[in-house]
This record gives C-alpha cells, structure tokens and sequence, in this order.
C-alpha cells in the first residue's frame, strides 16, 4: 500500500526510538551507534534548513512548468483550464512516484511540495467550473486525494489535509439537510472532532500501523485544536454563521449562543486539568494557548478593560506563575520537573532571535502617533546623518 | 517510547539489560516543563515591558512626566541590580546564567532601560535634536550588557538599536516594508553594516572573545549585507553590474566558508539569495530586448531548469556535508 518498503520504515521507526532514548539518557552512545548501524536507513531526508530550500525551488519549477504549459497550449476557456489542471496533477503526481522510488526522498522537500501540487491540481480541476453542489463535491473528493496520498506515502500532513476536507464535508452535509439540523452545525462538527480523537488514540495503540504513529499523532493535535475552534464563540458567530446564514431562513443569531460561550471558556480549562492528570504536555500546552484565545474571544464582544491594563494583568499572569513553577518544580512533583533537557539547536538560537527582534520591535520603533522617534526613517531617533 | 522495539533490541544484544530496565521506566520519570515554563517568562516580560510602554504613552500628561519616569527608572535599576548582584565574574568563554530568573530580569531591565531612554528623549530632550544619540548610547549599554552578563537576547536588541542607529529596521516582519531602499545612503549603509557584522563575528570566534556570539553577528549581518546589496541591484540601475559582481564576490567567499563551517543554514542562505540576484540580472537582460511571448518561454523555462538544477545542488551539497561531518573541527 505505501511506497516505502516495510523494511526501511521500519529501520527508520527504529532509530527514530533510539534517538529519544539516548536523547533522555536510557542508552549510551554506544548502543546508539549500534543500533544506527544495524537498522541502516536507505531513505533521503536532508537537513531542515535544506528540506525548505528545495521545498521553495520545487513550488517555483511546479509553479513555472504550470505557467509553461498553459502558454504553450494557449490555455483560456475554463474547460481546458480544467483539463490542464488534471494532467499537472497526473504530471506531478508521476514525478512523486518516480523520485520517491528511484532516490527514495522521505520528506525530503521536493516529495512534500509535489504531494500537495498534485492534490491540490486534481482538486482544482473540479473547482473552475459551477456545477451544483460543488462544494460538497470538491470536499469530497479533496479527502479521497489527500487521504490516498496520505497511505500511499505516509505522511502526516496529507492526512490532517483529509481530516479537514472531511469536517468540510460533514460541514457542506450539514448545509443540506432541513433548516433544524443547520442549527447544530457546530456541535455536529464538534462530535466529529472527538471521534476524530478517539479513533487516533485507539489507531495508536495498534502496533500493525506503527509506520503511521507519527500522522496519527498529528491528528489527535488536529482533532483537540478543532474540538476547540467549532466550539469557540468567535469561529461560530464570525465564520461558520455567516456561512449557512446566507441560506434561506435563517438569521444571524445564535438561538443557544450561550452553549458557546460555556465551551470557550470550559474547554481550554479541561485541556489543561486532562493534561495534567494524565501528564500529557500536548494537552496542557494547548489548554494554555486556547485559553488566551478564550480571553480574546471575550475581549472582542465585552471589553472590560484596556489594553494596556490587560496586557499587564497578561504580563503578569505568565511571569508570576512561571517564576513560581521554577522553584516549585526543581524537584520533581506531580510528575513534573522544571529541568532543562537536550542541547539548544542552531534553528532554536536563530528563531529566538527573530521572535525577540519583533517582539522588541516596539520599543525600537514606537507608534508614530507619540511623535517619537522623529528619525528619517522612522527607527528610534536615527537617521542618515550620523 | 515503544518498549516492544527495545525488547526486540535486547533480544538482538544491541542494548543491555540495564538499559531495557531504563527505557522501561522512564514512562514514569517525571516530564520537563523547561521549555513551557520559560516559554511563560518570556512572554511574561515582553507583555509587561509592552504594557509599561502603552501605558506611560497614554497616561504620561495625567500621572505626571517625572513620576512616571521615575517608576521606569526605578524598575530597570531594580533589574540591574538582581543581575550585578547575581552575576558570576566576567570570562570570554560562555557562561551559564547564575539562576533561572536570571535571563529574564536582564531583558527585563534592558527593555526597560530602553523605553526610559526615549521616554526622557521626548520628555524633556536630553540630547536635543540629535535623535541619534538617544539610540546610540543605548546601543553602547547593551552591548556593554550583552558582554557583561552574556546574554544573546541583549546581543540581539543591540544589534537592533545599531542597525536603528544606522537608520534600519531589521525586525524580520518589517525588514523590507520600514526601510527606504530607494535611498541611495540608506543601501550603502547597509552593506557597511553587514560587513561590518560578519567582520565582527570573525574576530569574535578568531580571537574567542565570546566565540558563541559570532553566529548572531554573522546571521545579522549576511541578511543585511543580502538585503542591502539586492537593493542596490534593484535601485542603481546604471551600475547594477558592478553590484552584481558584488554579490557573485561574497557569495563564493561566503560559500566556502559555509561549507568550511558545514553550515546548511548559511549554504541555504548564501544560495538563495545569490539565486535571487540571478534572477534578476537574466529577466533584466532579456527585458532589454524586448518583452514577447518568446521572452515568456524563455523566462518560465529558465525558472524551471534553474529551480531542478538547484534542487540537485543542494542535495548533493547535503550528502556531501554529512558524509564528511566527522571532518568538523
């Protein structure tokens, strides 16, 4: 079913789990190589850094050779658009296959950029024209091209691209039935999230399909950020209502608005209690991350406080806390310790770097309203003379 | 991890069974929250920092200058003295921060210290009109700071406060919108500047004054002198040649020294942007001529041999790195 021999997948599984366990200290360098040594990966994945490069290169070719061909045969009406599109697909599609077998690229870059290329030209074929229900029908269609190419490959970004065209789907479903179940949409799309969840959780505990454990992981990640945002007030009432509103009979009122109001405030707080319970960092992370957005969501419709105000209470709300975690947690409690693990990587000094550069971009570069700054290019007082 | 595969590894003698015993019980041994916890820290600074700036910026006419600037100046002392305090004593090798909170209070203080600058620029114009001197001297102390208590967040915001200095903004979401690359001074200032941090991130790691700072100074510094020599491929239309050449020059320098380092970011780098200036030398020459349709095949087949040819490039540079990765000093 997938391209890979089972072999190297499995070599590749292997070493995967003696990295983290000589990561954490449960091997010694010389087992590390041992093993290394015994599972031999004949599978290309370079470098991160390089992985984006030729992942950028392959978007302007696949781009380019596009361009090219609709030049070439003077490409215009929609049909031979159409046309087009699925034979780049089938064009794509044939160069994934054959470099994947003959130079055995695994998330190489070029592999990634072609899967999504091929996908997405077979299912923009079916986007040109209108035809009725292409909504529904394009969704459909977009799961079964993700979703094969997904198994075929066993990546995990194309299946959570099939996870989504399936909430579309279900999402496009919804729209057809009678005006009484357009009203649930978002609970319906909600309990598709948590089966989504349940189904991942239990395809991780199933050893035949440990090649996918890494996509299924992915998933749960999907599945617990779409529990969420289906839920939250914000997505509800500015995205998915103004959406079925435009049908026929409907208004753009919530009639059991409040139900969202519970969910985005209740559901962070239960990610974080789950987490942890059960010592599930993912959990606890997102618990922290959806609870910020709760407040914003409350912030958007009431706003109690200014900016200014909730910023400090934000500031500190993170900092008082943190600070007292790093000396509750020197030891290790409730199955928690605060200890710094692994070496910092090039990639992680480099985007620290960036993040503080624009976080403290303000401070060099003040709003021009305060008439600060009055340098010639609006940096913190300076200009071409100096 | 999968203890099924460890059994597998026991049973093959590739791991012992001291080791089995320790992957079978580190399912219990506690998580780390490091990474979450001062995640939590640093967001805590910059929003408390931010809030400071926002609300002295509204506030200032109501609560009064003076006591304002009071409070901030009040606070960043309060940080520098945890830090002069807490310090271990000044090395040229790396040094490990004294405590956890550390780090935290020092960018703290230098934020603070910074919008105490300006503020007292605006209020009460310190240095008058020359608006450089309100970033220059903060420039000086934290670069003074960065050394002192080696930090590479202060490292950072100096560079910063340099390029602004120098009239740039090099915050990465603003680098090409805030900054005037029609302005002929402006270019030739940024290519200065970034030589300038390549030379200072060689000196660092020849001499080992603080030799694990160079890859900030040379990250800095090859994106601007990137970015400044492109403009001045773009912007001086008679002589872009020469500046052409420019560029083809540090590349290959800059290439050699990428793979000496066996860096893939800055093979990546370097190459990307060489690629960039290609580019733009084969569409402006055959602009030139004449825009067709002829053009048009030449240009999307140009961009499709040279996009394959670079993909080959660049994988083949990756095997050849890692095949010779031992060969790093």
């Amino acid at each position: 079913m997938h391209i890979y021999s089972d072999k190297q997948l499995y070599n590749l599984y292997v070493q995967q789990q003696a990295d983290a366990a000589f990561g954490t200290g449960c091997i010694d360098k010389e087992s590390h190589a041992a093993i290394l040594l015994n599972h031999k990966l004949n599978l290309y994945t370079p470098n991160y850094f390089i992985r984006i490069a030729v992942a950028l290169l392959t978007v302007v070719a696949v781009l380019f050779s596009g361009l090219l061909l609709g030049l070439i045969f003077s490409v215009s009406s929609a049909d031979s658009i159409t046309i087009l599109l699925i034979v780049l697909a089938c064009v794509h599609y044939a160069a994934l296959e054959i470099l994947t077998q003959r130079k055995a690229y695994y998330n190489a870059g070029v592999d990634n950029v072609l899967m999504l290329s091929s996908a997405a030209c077979f299912i923009s074929a079916f986007s040109v024209n209108n035809y009725a229900d292409q909504p529904l029908i394009t969704s459909s269609i977009s799961l079964i091209a993700f979703g094969l190419i997904a198994i075929r490959f066993t990546d995990a970004f194309m299946l959570m691209l099939a996870c989504i065209a399936l909430f579309a789907q279900v999402f496009f479903a919804c729209l057809k039935v009678d005006v009484f179940a357009k009203e649930f949409v978002p609970l319906v799309l909600m309990l598709l999230s948590a089966i989504i969840y349940l189904l991942a959780e239990k395809l991780l505990k199933n050893r035949k399909l440990k090649f996918h454990f890494k996509s299924f992981n992915w998933i749960v990640l999907l599945s617990l950020c779409s529990f969420y945002f289906f839920g939250n007030y914000f997505v509800v009432k500015q995205l998915l209502l103004p959406v079925w509103s435009g049908r026929s009979g409907f208004t753009q009122v919530l009639s059991y608005e409040k139900v969202f109001w519970f969910f985005t405030g209740f559901t962070p707080l239960a990610y974080i209690g789950y987490g942890l319970v059960k010592r599930r960092l993912i959990f606890v992370r997102l618990g922290f991350v959806f609870c910020v957005l709760s407040v914003l969501t409350f912030r958007y419709y009431y706003s109690v406080m200014p900016i200014e105000m909730a910023m400090l209470l934000a500031g500190a709300a993170f900092a008082c806390p943190g600070y007292l975690l790093t000396r509750y947690l020197r030891k290790p409690r409730h199955g928690f310790v605060f200890e710094k693990t692994g070496k910092r990587s090039i990639e992680g000094d480099a985007l620290e770097n960036l993040l503080l550069l624009e976080a403290a971009q303000g401070e060099q570069s003040p709003n021009d309203n305060l008439q600060f700054g009055d340098g010639d290019f609006g940096g913190a007082g300076a200009g071409d003379k100096y | 991890m999968d203890e099924s595969v460890f059994k597998e590894l026991l049973h093959d003698q590739l791991i012992s069974e001291e080791e089995f015993e320790k992957i079978r019980l580190q399912k219990y041994a506690p998580l780390s929250v490091f990474g979450d916890v001062t995640t939590m820290l640093y967001a805590g600074v910059v929003l408390l920092a931010g809030a400071l700036g926002i609300l002295v910026y509204k506030y200032i006419d109501s609560i009064g200058h003076a006591a304002i600037l009071s409070f901030i100046g009040f606070g960043c002392i309060a940080c520098f003295f945890y830090c002069f305090r807490h310090s271990k004593k000044f090395s040229y090798k790396k040094i490990e921060p004294p405590t956890v909170l550390f780090d935290y209070v020092l960018l703290l203080g230098c934020l603070l210290m910074l919008t105490f600058i300006g503020y007292l620029q605006f209020t009460y114009n310190v240095f008058g009109n020359d608006w450089g001197m309100a970033t220059f001297i903060p420039m000086v102390l934290l670069f003074s700071g960065a050394y002192y208590f080696d930090h590479l967040g202060v490292l950072s915001l100096a560079i910063t406060n340099l390029a602004a200095w120098a009239g740039f903004t090099v915050a990465p979401l603003s680098v090409l919108t805030s900054n005037d690359f029609t302005n002929d001074t402006l270019i030739i200032t940024g290519v200065i500047l970034g030589v300038a941090l390549i030379v200072f991130a060689f000196v660092s790691e020849e001499r080992k004054v603080k030799a694990h700072f160079s890859f900030t100074y040379k990250n800095f510094g090859t994106h601007l002198l990137y970015i400044s020599m492109l403009a001045a491929l773009f912007h001086f239309d008679h002589i872009y040649f020469v500046w052409f050449l420019c560029v083809l020059v540090v590349s290959v320098v800059a290439f050699q020294q990428a793979l000496k380092e066996r860096s893939f970011y800055f093979l990546v780098v370097v190459i990307l942007y060489s690629y960039v200036a290609v580019s733009y030398v084969f569409i402006d020459v055959f602009g030139r001529i004449g825009w067709s349709t002829g053009l048009a095949y030449i240009m999307f087949t140009y961009f499709i041999l040279s996009g394959i040819a670079l993909i080959r490039f660049f994988i083949h540079y990756n095997k050849l790195l890692r095949e010779n990765a031992h060969l790093q000093r």
